[in-house]
């Protein structure tokens, strides 16, 4: 049973494969399902600065589109991708090199990994990513390492609808923007992402391009104890995961000045609250918060090859989904995660929690069932002070003598020990307990238990 | 007939009971330093889904359960040859308040408070007064340890996933020992014979003080939550006191005790 649905799934699969690889109308061209929701024409954007438009366009060779940038009616610059996974020799610019590009599992995103070598220059590596990020919008990270690390750079691509402004040499190599399949397939690349699916780009690509991916797109994961230990397994590094859990908690988290993830400072996380309560106004009307820091961002003046200023916060700010009075992430500064006075008032030891002092201990309390006669304490003799003598036991003391304190006999001991005796209008328990004996005249004595 | 300590203490109901009202006061204390353990857990700027955004840098643990005293000096003994005590009567519900102070992978600074108590009621032995009625009397040991210790986890805490991604292990067993100062008070409170006179007289003998205090312990930290711990903890404290005020000839006082607790711990 399982075979047979195996083999016709395979057989529709097939049917579909050969279908969508048909030749354009037209065009002779191909297209591979999976390149569909990168085809078309779009406004790139970096740093909130508009850049060219660039379409995508496939080509006679279904794993291969080209990448054109449109300035007014010009192709100005054609740039092929080959997603076959294998590395393909090239030459740009005088440099020479390999370039390779591969789905990734799920099919939604093309990793890609380049090696250059220009005279002179030392060996020049990059890696990136082309993911959609909605159905109208994908990002494609670059980064390229550097003797001082790796430099990255985010490029936007907003989908252009309007044909009319599409030269139309282009027009008649794409599909219909709006048609069905490739909204469906737009949708489907944007699909959330899994931890497993950044465990596998953290694989093919470098860990700096992973994190500005993962910071730019601002997805949460729903990461569990479980997630984190098969990242950890799987060598993924731990600035991904840090960046990983960044996102998923950005009430805790923002960016900092470095570009990584750091916990929110006190003020920081105490305004947004504030703000999410709409207890502070909002200066100048403008959003609290997300204008000042993005004003003082220090990665918006930087910029990489491109001519594109780095733009990573920038554009957070601006669209992120996770940076705004809610919330966010990015344009924030940063502190040390336990300051504060998490513990203090109310949880010292000691002072108030002391015993027996004000808590009526034996001051006037006594047991039993006789009535009870409360004798002013200003009427009682002082007592002198005792003393406890090793091998001569309990005694008066040097004030000598008894308290002058004695008790009638009394008519009435029960069996507990408890009774009472009265004279003179007063009483008390005849189980002698603290400041208990009753006045008179007699000397209350000991004797041996019979 | 000599009676028993059992049979012939004053026997009453929690309502009358003073070591009882103490020890439901112990109870609400505890219970009231407690309370915010819950809502420190449920604090999400320190912890995810099941492991912290940090490795804890301090913890706060409350903990109470039972405190006895060892008894080993002679002033117990001498209590306890003339008043219808024994030596387990020194036990008490204590409690004690944690809190740990990361210094490394395994190891914690840990400044610890206190407090255990324990009043019981008692008659003379041999003696009753000239009505055959017994002879009473009420004595406290209160033992209240403040100390600094070191508490090293014998498993890792916690496994480093990334810099935010930490998580907790399930069980930690780990050893301490620290030391500080025991403040004590040891009193007796009621009737008592004048052995000199056989004179029955009322007084309140009270020592009070404060000594120097070492202990040991070992313990486990079972995890409920990211944050949540049940902690176990046993442990021996030794200290001794000079005896002052009215108890005059004996040796120092034995605070000396073992205690095994139980509470909880929230790590941030």
């Amino acid at each position: 049973m399982t075979t047979i649905r195996k083999a016709t799934l395979f057989a529709a699969s097939a049917v579909l494969t050969a279908a969508s690889l048909h030749a354009q109308q037209g065009t002779g061209t191909m297209i591979d399902e999976r390149w569909r929701p990168f085809l078309g024409c779009w406004i790139s954007s970096s740093a909130g600065m508009a850049g060219p438009m660039v379409c995508m366009v496939p080509t006679s060779q279904p794993s291969t589109v080209e990448m054109l940038a449109v300035v007014r009616d010009s192709i100005v610059s054609r740039t092929p991708i080959t997603a076959s996974g294998a590395k393909v020799e090239t030459s740009r610019d005088g440099c020479t090199g390999w370039e390779s590009a591969q789905w990734s599992a799920d099919e939604r995103r093309l990793l890609t990994t380049t090696e250059f070598t220009c005279s002179g220059q030392p060996l020049q590596k990059a890696s990136g990513v082309y993911a959609m990020k909605q159905g109208d919008e994908f990002a494609h990270i670059e980064g390229i390492r550097t003797r001082s690390g790796t430099r990255v750079r985010i490029m936007n691509f907003l989908m252009l609808d309007d044909t009319t402004r599409i030269p139309r040499e282009i027009v008649r190599r794409l599909p219909r923007m709006g048609a069905m399949p490739q909204l469906a397939a737009r949708l489907e690349a944007a699909a959330e992402l899994t931890s497993a699916d950044v465990a596998e780009a953290a694989e093919t690509i470098d860990a700096p391009v992973v994190e500005a991916w993962l910071a730019d797109r601002g997805q949460a994961f729903a990461l569990t104890t479980k997630d984190l230990l098969a990242l950890h397994e799987l060598k993924t590094p731990e600035s991904v995961i840090d960046m990983m859990v960044a996102v998923s908690n950005p009430e805790v988290f923002a960016l900092a000045a470095n570009g990584k993830p750091a916990a929110r400072s006190q003020e920081d996380w105490l305004r947004r609250r504030a703000l999410s309560r709409g207890a502070l106004p909002y200066p100048n009307g403008a959003a609290y918060g997300l204008i000042d820091d993005y004003g003082w961002n220090p990665y918006i003046p930087l910029g990489l090859y491109s001519g594109y200023p780095y733009s990573f916060f920038a554009r957070n700010c601006l669209n992120n989904p996770y940076v705004g009075l809610s919330g966010n992430f990015g344009c924030g500064s940063w502190y040390s995660p336990f300051q504060g006075g998490a513990f203090g008032n109310g949880y010292g030891y000691g002072s108030g929690y002391g015993y027996g002092n004000g808590y009526g201990y034996g001051g006037g309390w006594i047991s039993g069932n006789s009535p009870i006669v409360i004798v002013p304490v200003s009427n009682l003799p002082p007592t002198p002070p005792g003393i406890v003598q090793k091998g001569r036991g309990y005694s008066q003391g040097s004030g000598g003598g008894d308290n002058g304190r004695t008790g009638m006999p009394s008519p009435n001991v029960n069996s507990n020990g408890g009774g009472s005796s009265s004279s003179g209008g007063s009483s008390s328990t005849g189980s002698s307990s603290a400041g208990s004996s009753s006045s008179g005249s007699e000397q209350r004595t000991a004797k041996p238990r019979p | 007939m000599t009676p028993s300590s059992s049979s012939s203490r004053r026997t009453t109901s929690c309502a009358e009971s003073r070591d009882c009202t103490n020890s439901w006061r112990l109870w609400l204390l505890m219970a009231l330093a407690a309370a915010p353990l819950p809502l420190l857990a449920q604090d999400r700027t320190h912890a995810g889904n099941g492991y912290y955004f940090s490795r804890p840098a301090v913890s706060l643990t409350v903990r109470g359960g039972y405190d006895r005293a060892l008894g080993g000096s002679d002033i117990y003994d001498f209590t306890t040859t003339n008043l219808t005590l024994n030596k387990g009567d020194f036990a008490a519900f204590g409690y004690q308040l944690d809190f740990g102070i990361r210094l490394s992978d395994r190891s914690e600074l840990v400044l610890s408070g206190g407090a255990a108590q324990r009043s019981a009621d008692s008659e003379f032995r041999k003696y009753v007064d000239n009505k055959d009625l017994p002879i009473q009397q009420t004595t406290t040991l209160r033992r209240v340890p403040l100390s600094v210790g070191v508490k090293y986890a014998l498993a890792n805490p916690e496994t480093r996933i990334s810099r935010f991604a930490w998580i907790p292990a399930r069980i930690v067993p780990w050893i301490g020992a620290g030391g500080g100062a025991m403040n004590y008070s040891f009193s007796q409170n009621g009737d008592f014979v004048d052995f000199q006179t056989l004179n029955v007289i009322s007084q309140n003998y009270r020592s009070a003080g404060w000594a120097p205090m070492g202990y040991a312990n070992v313990g486990l930290d079972l995890k409920l939550a990211t944050r949540l711990s049940l902690t176990g903890d046993v442990r021996y404290t030794y200290s001794k006191a000079t005896l002052s005020g009215p108890f005059q000839g004996f040796d120092k006082i034995d605070l000396s005790g073992t205690a095994a607790t139980m509470g909880f711990t929230v790590r941030m």
